[in-house]
């Protein structure tokens, strides 16, 4: 179902020591810890697989819109 | 025959079977060497080996809750503190429920294990703690709204650097905790698993080498997901949806609803939760190693019982949790119940939705709820104090091929509950009754598995308890024409009184399944009874001499004989005499109306 990995680049996350807040990729709910991965179109990813997960499997079920951007807590 | 770095199947057994052997020696240390019951009893932990990269090698699931939660919490420990950050005798602790955690009590250890100075891999337990803090004695806040309220929330913090302790941080616990010599105690025995697995994974480098132990490591787990993908893709293929509901015993009832759609396409299997509602303002909001927990323990019911458990077995399978709902709780929601209540809802309706494909491999209900009882206080013989973590054992479902399992902790848990024995030695309670409840177990060609029922007398005038039940609205449903099982019980008769009362009607709290912070006194006597499990097929179909028997053992009255299966037996002193006649009649006239229905 997943299809070939889509190009895209890491990003990573640089809190300073004392934010201990947690960030969620939209797309499956996992944490992401310290690398995000960002999509051709900006759309941010914990990994490649999702980014693929949401173009093969969510965008023909539920359109473009994605869990709710407020649902982070970084 | 080979994997693809030449591991022969002989060397696949050995070394797993070495793997899984160091996560069961870990488990028994922690049973050996622990202070609370919840550990030495109950045994509500898992013990895992870990690549250098996190991946899962090994579990020993003596708690399956835990499973799914640790191949993330792991993973994600180290990615966030980075592994330059460790050095040989660390060990970090964390029980931060939105860090692929379970629920707070849930605390994580995790060591690194060093082979020529480098990092081989890991070692870590995750433990239920009996005590952590927070508004209400045993570690279960039943009427927190947030996170705080919860007790004491460690994000990844180092508990021992170099094998010194960290003063700073078991001060910290220490105060926090209601029962810090439990802490202390429960702890060390976590530290002494790590110690011993981190020895035995030394000794499996000096047979094997670290390269050629990586080799077969990957060998291990391309051949487990290679086993689980050939599992699924016998699964037909296509979308099956599912959704059931966890209800608050308030007046009216308060539920929320999970939502679930499996897709199984070819070799791999979605779970995608899209549509659960909100998290609420209460406790059973669940985390991502929950819900995912939830999917793999469901899934690993219905496939082969020998696939070797490493990360590989969990590779075809993705969960999709929205963050911010009821199936992946964000901060600042609480969710100490999630764990505990809402992951065996969750695995029964990922077998609810399987079932649609899958009808012979699937089962009805389980009571589905730890039915969490939780008191504290000062204990009248020592001067101490004392907590504990009590859960019971509920019916499971029927299934294709036997009746449920009666007394049997959720699927999840696979907790032994605490003796009648240590219950009574260690706290100030007495054991009035403990038995099997008849008819609690759903109708069916197989019949749900029974539930108990425990009464228990105060013996001190300190004590206060809390509880965080499930089932007591809505009955564990059977499948394919089968009834529910019984739904639960919480109730208390007041010393000097005739009668139990919920606890809405004897303290006036807001729910009878979710409450904290009650006091009773010494007389007092606490009834529990617990769910039953749902039944699996047309009641008027099982056999009759099962319902003989089951009437026999006081499984099943006579009344519920002739009402439920439409078998009519009479008692002519010690014999039962099944009226033939009748119960044709009976049977025949059950069948008419179900089909009708």
């Amino acid at each position: 179902m997943v299809e070939d990995a889509p190009t895209g680049h890491w990003r990573q996350l640089n809190w300073p020591w004392w934010h201990t807040g947690v960030v969620n990729c939209r797309m499956c709910g996992q944490m992401i810890p310290r690398d995000v991965w960002v999509a051709e179109d900006g759309l941010e990813f914990c990994t490649p697989e999702c980014d693929s997960l949401y173009r093969s499997y969510w965008l023909p079920r539920y359109g473009g819109t994605l869990h709710d951007p407020d649902a982070t807590t970084g | 025959m080979t994997e693809a770095n030449g591991t022969d199947q002989v060397t696949l057994n050995v070394v797993y079977n070495r793997l899984v052997g160091i996560c069961k020696e870990m488990g028994s240390t922690m049973m050996r060497a622990a202070y609370s019951p919840i550990f030495s009893e109950s045994l509500d932990f898992s013990c895992v080996v870990f690549d250098r990269d996190g991946v899962m090698l090994a579990q020993s699931e003596f708690s399956p809750a835990q499973v799914g939660a640790i191949r993330f919490v792991v993973k994600w420990l180290i990615a966030e503190i980075g592994d330059d950050a460790l050095k040989p005798g660390d060990v970090v602790v964390h029980n931060d429920p939105y860090r692929g955690g379970v629920h707070m009590p849930e605390h994580v250890v995790i060591k690194a294990v060093y082979h020529q100075d480098k990092i081989f891999g890991y070692v870590a337990n995750i433990a239920h703690m009996s005590e952590i803090g927070g508004l209400a004695p045993g570690g279960f806040a039943a009427t927190a709204t947030e996170v705080y309220q919860e007790g004491l929330r460690l994000p990844p913090v180092w508990l021992m650097r170099e094998g010194e302790y960290v003063q700073d941080i078991w001060r910290i616990i220490m105060t926090n905790h209601r029962a810090p010599r439990y802490s202390w105690g429960d702890l060390h025995a976590m530290l002494a698993s790590l110690n011993i697995a981190e020895r035995r994974v030394h000794e499996l480098l000096e047979t094997y080498g670290a390269d050629p132990l990586r080799g077969i490591c990957a060998d291990l787990m391309a051949h487990s997901e290679c086993w689980m993908r050939t599992e699924i893709a016998a699964i037909p293929d296509g979308e099956y949806y599912y959704e059931d509901s966890i209800s608050n015993a308030t007046d009216p009832p308060e539920a929320d609803w999970f939502r679930l759609r499996v897709v199984i396409d070819g070799d791999s299997l979605i779970a995608d939760f899209t549509g659960s509602d909100p998290q609420g303002p209460h406790v059973m909001n669940c985390t991502y190693g929950v819900a995912a927990s939830a999917v793999y323990n469901a899934v690993l019911q219905i496939v082969d019982d020998d696939i070797p458990h490493n990360d590989g077995v969990y590779r075809p399978i993705t969960v999709i949790a929205p963050p911010g709902t009821v199936v992946n709780v964000i901060e600042p929601g609480a969710s100490v119940g999630g764990n505990t209540e809402t992951h065996p809802r969750l695995w029964a309706i990922v077998l609810g939705a399987l079932a649609q494909a899958v009808p012979e491999r699937a089962s009805a209900s389980t009571g589905g709820s730890s039915s969490n009882f939780l008191f504290g206080g000062t204990h009248p013989h020592t001067d101490q104090y004392y907590v504990h973590y009590h859960l019971e054992g509920v019916g499971w479902g029927g299934r294709d091929d036997a009746d449920g399992n009666s007394n049997q902790v959720v699927p999840n848990g696979n907790c032994p509950n605490t003796p009648v024995e240590i219950f009574e030695t260690r706290y100030p309670f007495v054991q009035k009754a403990y038995r099997l409840r008849q008819d609690s177990g759903g109708s069916g060609r197989h019949r749900g598995g029974l539930s108990t029922e425990r009464i228990m007398e105060v013996r001190t005038d300190d004590i206060t308890v809390s509880a965080v039940f499930n089932g007591m609205v809505k009955r564990p449903r059977g499948i394919f024409g089968a009834g529910g099982g019984a739904t639960s019980e919480l109730t208390v008769k007041r010393a000097g009184t005739d009668e139990f009362l919920t606890f809405r009607d004897a303290f006036g709290t807001r729910s009878n399944s979710r409450f904290a912070n009650i006091k009773l006194t010494h007389g007092d006597q606490v009834r529990i009874r617990t769910p039953g499990g749902g039944g699996f097929g047309f009641p008027w179909e099982r056999e009759v001499d099962l319902v003989v028997r089951d009437v026999e053992e006081q499984f099943v009255s006579l009344a519920a004989a002739r009402s439920a299966y439409g078998v009519a037996i009479s008692e002519h002193g010690d014999d039962l005499i099944v009226d033939e006649a009748t119960t044709a009649e009976l049977r025949s006239a059950m069948a008419a109306a179900g089909k009708e229905a």
